[in-house]
């Protein structure tokens, strides 16, 4: 056999294989969905419903109060999403930027408190973050539940590492052409580290959409819940009774994130791959 | 000079660049994190109380926190003083993680739901509590639940109410494998001959809960064991506990009554699907399980536990007692309001509340019996076992300790693995997990 067909069955036997995970992987996933719309209280293992009904989606949204109206849950979960990124986008960024070319005394000691800073569990911090937002009066508002996110110390890492890896010629253009700081920021570095600002966003608005412990800790009416915690409640409320409306809340649920990983899975890795340990 | 791409756009060489200023970006920082700051969901109404909101947290993640909510409801609009926030957040671990996180921080709800067992180890971040305050005595309960929260002499809690067991069954299919629905099984010889009578018309006969030592813990007990000694020493591989563990074995391996292995996932929607004829039940079922006969025309209903054993009348069974933590702040005026809320609850609550729950208190009972509501009205059976119940002690990580009880069953009842041997590993291990440090 020439090499050629070699590599052409190798390829062929590795997408084989690759097919068998995928549906593997998917199987739970397929379950979940058609669960959602299994009107039959029979439990059963099947891929398609046998009874099909609309009744379970229509309880995620008048659930008679056994749990908080789960589109009342994904708003909430929207909300702190969506402001998380933005925001972590525009610290994150600037504080990358600072510590890779802004050149101030303890810079490289402020990087590594914040390297070692990562190592510290976030159990650890709960009880004075809960202490700090009390005194704030933040407690069961969205700021209480999108500010632990703005601040990611991966994503000042991953932006910092990302911006030292540029030309230093195009940053000294600039500046030879009169920019500030601010300019050099926002008209010459920004365009040029998008790949990170997608993984960031992406990183940023997985681990708020999925947070359940400080959502947990830091709300107190159930209007204020996200989706992790909704998903709780309605397992609680339906679990023993109807699963199909417990596999309607997790379909929602899990939608967005999966969706949001689907089409970016690879700036996702590339741009950690970026990161390396150069500078 | 830059490439025409990179340059500040609209800024022809001649002219300054326009700068944004550190002030004017402080500015914009700080007017950002206020509107954030100040932002709450625009469909949460509780919030704005004026300062005088309650902060109610409990575990009820079930039908039984639907209640709940109505009952606070009627609370809040019988009085102007305070706005009571009921939430269900979780249950387990989580609820725990969550008052124990609030709590350290000085700043826990104003009323919190505990079981028995949960009030050891946190006694340290709750008021002690006075009957007298709250216009009760002891006499005011049911025998045997006000003092679930008593520790040292020292009172920390109300309890609200408890969760006996009872024997769930199927009068139809009762009645179909020729066995009288009006006469459930009262001894371990009835049940296991109801079981295969069952077994032999079509459906099981009987199916325990998985991953849990409930069924065993009532027969434990039945048969005169206990789970712990004073020494926090575990006592499952005493002859009682293996004639309890025999006895669950028996059901699968001996007279095929049960199943080795659960088709579907749910023991609810098995019952109420007419799969089992018999299985043990709690009183937060009990609305669901009439509900499925109005909907369904099944006739599910509910009996005092047999007495397995010899041993003396004994029946598992949960506790809702209502604590007051210390807050750092206002920390009178919250005592002194939580206790006016609790006392209305205890008093004027509980009636409604037995269409979930067992109430401890004395009083209702009679309401209770005499009610309009099936639900209430059934409630009489389990507030009529409560005086037998007994209750999961606390032991130091007791809750790493009873998994090693729960794995040892699952094994036992599944997979048919030597009771003793079973039982003698897992008393082993978690006396070892239980052992506190010095």
């Amino acid at each position: 056999m020439t090499a050629l067909a070699h590599r052409r069955r190798a390829r062929r036997l590795a997408t084989a294989a690759a097919l068998v995970f995928a549906i593997l992987w998917g199987l739970p996933l397929l379950w979940t969905l058609s669960s959602s719309f299994e009107g039959s209280t029979t439990p059963g293992s099947r891929l398609l419903p046998s009874d099909p009904t609309l009744a379970n989606w229509e309880m995620l949204v008048d659930p008679g109060g056994r749990a908080v109206n789960i589109f009342i849950a994904f708003f909430n979960s929207t909300v702190v999403a969506v402001v998380s990124t933005v925001l972590a986008l525009l610290v994150c960024s600037m504080a990358g930027y600072a510590l890779a070319k802004l050149p101030f005394r303890g810079n490289a000691a402020v990087l590594g408190l914040l390297l070692a800073t990562m190592l510290i569990p976030g159990e650890v911090v709960l009880v004075p973050l809960f202490q700090q937002f009390r005194e704030l009066g933040l407690l069961n508002t969205y700021g209480a539940l999108a500010l632990p996110h703005i601040v990611s110390l991966l994503g000042v890492v991953l932006v910092r590492q990302f911006i030292v890896n540029l030309p230093p010629d195009l940053i000294d253009a600039a500046r030879s052409d009169g920019a500030n700081a601010w300019q050099i920021y926002r008209y010459v570095v920004v365009p040029l580290i998008r790949p990170a600002l997608t993984t960031l966003g992406i990183l940023v608005f997985l681990g708020s959409w999925n947070d359940f412990l400080w959502p947990l800790i830091s709300t107190s009416s159930p209007s204020m819940q996200t989706l992790p915690l909704a998903l709780v409640t309605f397992r609680s409320a339906y679990g023993d009774v109807d699963y199909g409306v417990v596999m309607a809340s997790a379909a929602l649920a899990i939608t967005p994130p999966l969706l949001v990983f689907l089409f970016a899975q690879r700036f996702i890795i590339a741009g950690i791959s970026n990161t390396g340990l150069k500078g | 000079m830059l490439p025409t791409h990179q340059r500040p756009p609209n800024t022809p060489s001649t002219h300054p660049p326009r700068t944004l200023t550190r002030r004017s970006i402080l500015a914009l920082g700080a007017g950002s994190a206020a509107a954030l700051a100040g932002c709450s969901s625009p469909f949460d109404d509780t919030t704005r109380g004026g300062g005088r909101v309650l902060e109610f947290t409990t575990f009820y993640t079930g039908p039984d926190g639907a209640l709940m909510q109505t009952i606070v409801d009627r609370y809040n609009s019988s009085q102007d003083d305070v706005v009571v926030r009921f939430t269900a957040p979780a249950y387990g671990g989580d609820y725990l993680t969550k008052i124990l996180t609030a709590s350290l921080a000085g700043a826990p709800p104003a009323i919190l739901a505990l079981h028995s067992y949960e009030i050891p180890p946190l006694r340290r971040f709750l008021h002690t509590i006075d009957f007298n305050d709250l216009g009760f005595s002891q006499d005011d309960f049911v025998d045997g639940t006000w003092q679930l929260a008593t520790i040292d002499g020292r009172q920390y809690g109300v309890t609200m109410s408890t969760g006996p067991a009872a024997l769930g069954y199927n009068r139809a299919l009762f009645e179909k494998a020729g066995l009288d629905p009006d006469r459930p099984p009262t001894t371990g010889a009835e049940f296991v001959a109801a079981a295969q009578a069952l077994k032999k018309s079509g459906p099981w006969g009987f199916i325990r809960e998985t991953g849990t030592f409930n069924p065993w813990l009532t027969l434990n007990w039945q048969a005169g064991g206990d789970l712990i000694d004073a020494g926090s020493r575990a006592l499952f591989a005493e002859p009682p506990g293996i004639q309890a563990g025999q006895f669950e074995r028996d059901l699968v391996h001996r007279y095929h009554v049960e199943p080795a292995q659960l088709a579907g996932p749910q023991l609810g929607a098995l019952f109420r699907n007419q799969k089992v004829g018999m299985v043990f039940t709690f009183p937060w079922v009990l609305s669901q399980l009439l509900k499925t006969n109005a909907q369904q025309g099944t006739q599910l209903d509910v009996a005092p536990l047999p007495q397995f054993f010899g041993g003396p009348r004994s029946v598992v069974a949960t506790s809702h007692i209502y604590c007051i933590p210390k807050q750092r702040k206002n920390d009178a005026w919250i005592q002194a309001e939580a206790q006016k809320f609790i006392a209305w609850l205890v008093r004027e609550g509980s009636v409604d509340w037995a269409g979930a729950q067992a109430p401890a208190s004395r009083a209702a009972a009679a309401a209770i019996a005499r009610s309009n509501d099936p639900v209430v009205r059934k409630m009489a059976l389990f507030i009529d076992e409560a005086k037998h119940a007994r209750f999961a002690p606390y032991a130091y990580r007791w809750n790493q300790a009873f998994q090693y009880l729960n794995d040892a069953l699952d094994d036992v009842v599944y997979q048919g693995a030597d009771v003793a041997a079973e039982l003698r590993r897992a008393a082993a291990r978690a006396t070892e997990s239980m052992r506190e440090p010095k």
